[in-house]
């Protein structure tokens, strides 16, 4: 065999790289001797030779996926050329190699070999050795072109398959992360992705009570790691401000889970903040994050208040400060907060935008510019056309005191689907026991859950939370409610609460919760809470108007509610909401 | 972008030139790998190091993981702006930043 006689006289390596048997091959031509020649010559090497003896018959028969190589005579009947010509233009991404058989051995004819779209040519008379070679070339190169035409199609499959699967994984998140309550006309935002999924968090929610929450969150790196954080954090995010936790305990709760979830390295910075219209302050708590920007609607100036702690998921919540700033607002004011992707905005350069040149586009604006657009404008005319490097997502929120939560327009017409059934359950804390945690959330849960009350989960948060804040502030403390009025007043109050409150050693809370059942249909929530302290003067409350008076809060219960009174000396108070089951 | 380690007494340099994103991991982590966990102290000599991103604050924190108990990482000679994106992380209240 001629394999073997080559391997012989290269002595090195084995010639035949190429495996013959099996190959096949389509031998076109008209000349009966040829054929007969080569059928038996290439069939001896293991080939599978399918013989057309015309160009019509060869066109016919041809199919790029059926053949690893074309043999074909020039003067095959109805013209080689043209066949050759034909068939490998009909080849878009394959290859098949083609070996055209000439007895014309002039230049021009030879040339035309080529042009026809030839990939080797053997002359009339040929040697078998010389044959035997180029066979072997073309099938290697169709080979190898096979293999990379197989792995580019399989690349092409895999990338479609992570496309749609990406897509159909975004439209997953975005439901999950991305809900509504972003959409007022008091918020501006952006959220631009680098990818198809985005390492930054934008989320809003309103507690029971009608505290707005807000969260900005970013996680390291872009992409499906990036991304991977942000359900476990909606979902602590959404459910706890639903059952009225305070905003600490959302955030170590995320802390924790974080911590645990994401690998070593991985963090989210944050910035979250409670927006509490009842007294008409923000409280902010930031890690890890860029400064926020406060525009002041009255004096036009800007406070910057800088994120004081670690980004989520770093240390346990227990070495996190826990403790909120709270900041006094007024309607007007603007406040702005935005990833580190804002800050570190690239010019071609390499300069980044910078924390000082966001302070100054907030800073020179006018009362009534549209400081979202300019700082917009500011990194696009910064950036100069060079591509944005890392998510961007900015927030700007105008605090608007609406008087008082829409929330409660409802609630006391909301259907409810009540058991009958009578119970009632004492609960008491001592001093340890109200520093340390706040039972409001899981009693208003319990309430809504035992008795099926689940539409008036606002009415009943907001009732209890008041009444076991007065029990605290007015009971415990014995704070001067007056001096929320004065100017700056709203935050002395609370240093003054925290102080309080840490050096709190003694004193209690009960809370008695009662359901009656009053009729088939009807029935009677009462809540009762006494503290060890020496009430305060409720007459003061009962004269004074609901809104005008130092215990706007009570205000509030009062309106919530059927019925509440005080015992003397105001140290206990009992609230009754009746309730009916609408069909 | 190169990462190169070297080692004095109880004190491991690890001096990281150019940018300091996701592209150095394999080298960063390749530079003390093989240090025993828990042994030694760690600076990182930011003086070569043009730019910071937070996979490399993510890498920082796993060399923290590396370093002694006792000891502290410390991130030596940063730049303007890469000073500022520490201290926008808060990351003083973890590493020693000189």
């Amino acid at each position: 065999m001629i394999a073997e006689e080559l391997n012989q006289a290269i002595d090195t390596t084995p010639f035949q790289e190429v495996e013959w048997r099996g190959k096949r091959v389509m031998l076109a031509t008209s000349l009966q001797q040829l054929a007969s020649t080569l059928l038996s010559f290439l069939g001896a090497e293991g080939l599978q030779i399918q013989h057309v003896s015309s160009a019509e018959q060869g066109m016919e028969l041809f199919n790029p996926d059926d053949f690893e190589l074309l043999i074909i005579d020039v003067d095959l009947e109805g013209d080689g050329l043209m066949m050759g010509h034909r068939l490998k233009m009909g080849m878009k991404e394959q290859f098949v190699p083609l070996l055209f058989i000439t007895s014309h051995t002039d230049e021009i004819s030879l040339a035309s070999c080529f042009e026809a779209g030839g990939d080797d040519l053997v002359t009339i008379p040929y040697s078998d050795t010389m044959l035997f070679s180029r066979i072997n070339s073309l099938l290697k190169m169709g080979g190898s072109y096979h293999q990379q035409y197989q792995e580019r199609k399989e690349l092409a499959y895999y990338h479609g398959v992570m496309e749609s699967e990406q897509k159909l994984a975004k439209s997953i998140f975005n439901s999950i992360v991305h809900q509504d309550y972003l959409d007022q006309d008091n918020i501006r935002y952006t959220l631009s992705p680098m990818s198809i999924f985005n390492g930054d968090m934008l989320l809003s929610a309103t507690t029971p009570n009608g505290h707005e929450y807000i969260l900005l969150g970013d996680f390291t790196g872009h992409g499906l790691t990036a991304s991977v954080g942000t359900l476990p954090v909606s979902e602590i995010f959404y459910s706890m401000t639903a059952k009225g936790f305070t905003l600490t305990s959302i955030i170590s709760e995320i802390n924790q889970r974080l911590k645990k979830l994401l690998p070593l390295g991985m963090f989210m910075a944050t910035f979250a903040i409670d927006v509490n219209r009842h007294e008409n302050v923000i409280s902010v708590w930031g890690g890890g994050i860029p400064d926020l920007q406060l525009k002041r609607i009255r004096s036009n100036e800007v406070e910057t208040i800088s994120a004081k702690n670690l980004p989520l998921g770093i240390v346990d919540s227990t070495d996190l400060e826990l403790v909120m700033e709270i900041i006094p607002v007024d309607e007007g004011d603007r406040f702005y907060i935005y990833t580190d992707g804002v800050v570190e905005t690239e010019n071609r350069k390499g300069e980044m935008f910078g924390t000082q040149a966001m302070f100054n586009v907030i800073s020179n604006a006018g009362k009534d510019d549209n400081i979202y657009q300019l700082i917009m404008n500011s990194l696009e005319a910064f950036r100069d056309g060079y591509e944005q490097s890392d998510d961007i997502t900015l927030l700007e929120y105008t605090y608007l005191n609406s008087d008082l939560p829409r929330l409660f327009e409802e609630v006391k017409a909301a259907p409810v689907q009540s058991l009958k059934s009578n119970w009632k359950m004492n609960l008491n804390l001592d001093a340890v026991a109200i520093k340390s945690y706040d039972p409001r959330p899981l009693l208003a849960q319990m309430i809504t859950d035992l008795q099926g009350l689940h539409s008036f989960r606002g009415q009943i948060y907001t009732i209890l939370s008041e009444l076991f804040n007065n029990a605290i502030e007015y009971g415990l403390l014995e704070m001067d409610p007056s001096l929320r009025k004065q100017e700056d007043g709203v935050l002395q109050y609370n240093q003054n609460k925290q102080k309080k409150l840490k050096a709190l050693t003694e004193g209690y809370i009960h809370i008695q919760l009662e359901n009656v059942v009053t009729s088939e249909t009807a029935g009677m929530l009462r809540i009762v809470i006494e503290d060890s302290g020496n009430g305060f003067d409720y007459n003061d409350f009962i004269e004074g108007s609901a809104s005008g008076n130092n215990h706007r809060g009570l205000g509030l219960v009062s309106q919530l509610s059927d019925n509440i009174q005080f015992e003397a000396p105001g140290n206990k108070v009992k609230v009754e909401c009746h309730w009916t089951q609408q069909n | 972008m190169s990462v190169s380690a070297t080692e004095q007494g109880n004190t491991v340099t690890i001096k990281v030139t150019g940018r300091f994103d996701f592209s150095a991991h394999q080298e960063f982590i390749a530079a003390y790998r093989d240090i025993p966990k828990g042994e030694k102290d760690f600076v990182v000599d930011l003086s070569g190091t043009e730019y910071m991103d937070s996979s490399a604050m993510g890498m920082l924190l796993q060399l923290r993981e590396h370093a002694s108990k006792s000891g502290q990482v410390s991130l030596a000679n940063a730049n303007a702006n890469i000073q500022e994106i520490l201290k926008i992380a808060n990351f003083d209240k973890l590493f020693n930043v000189s």
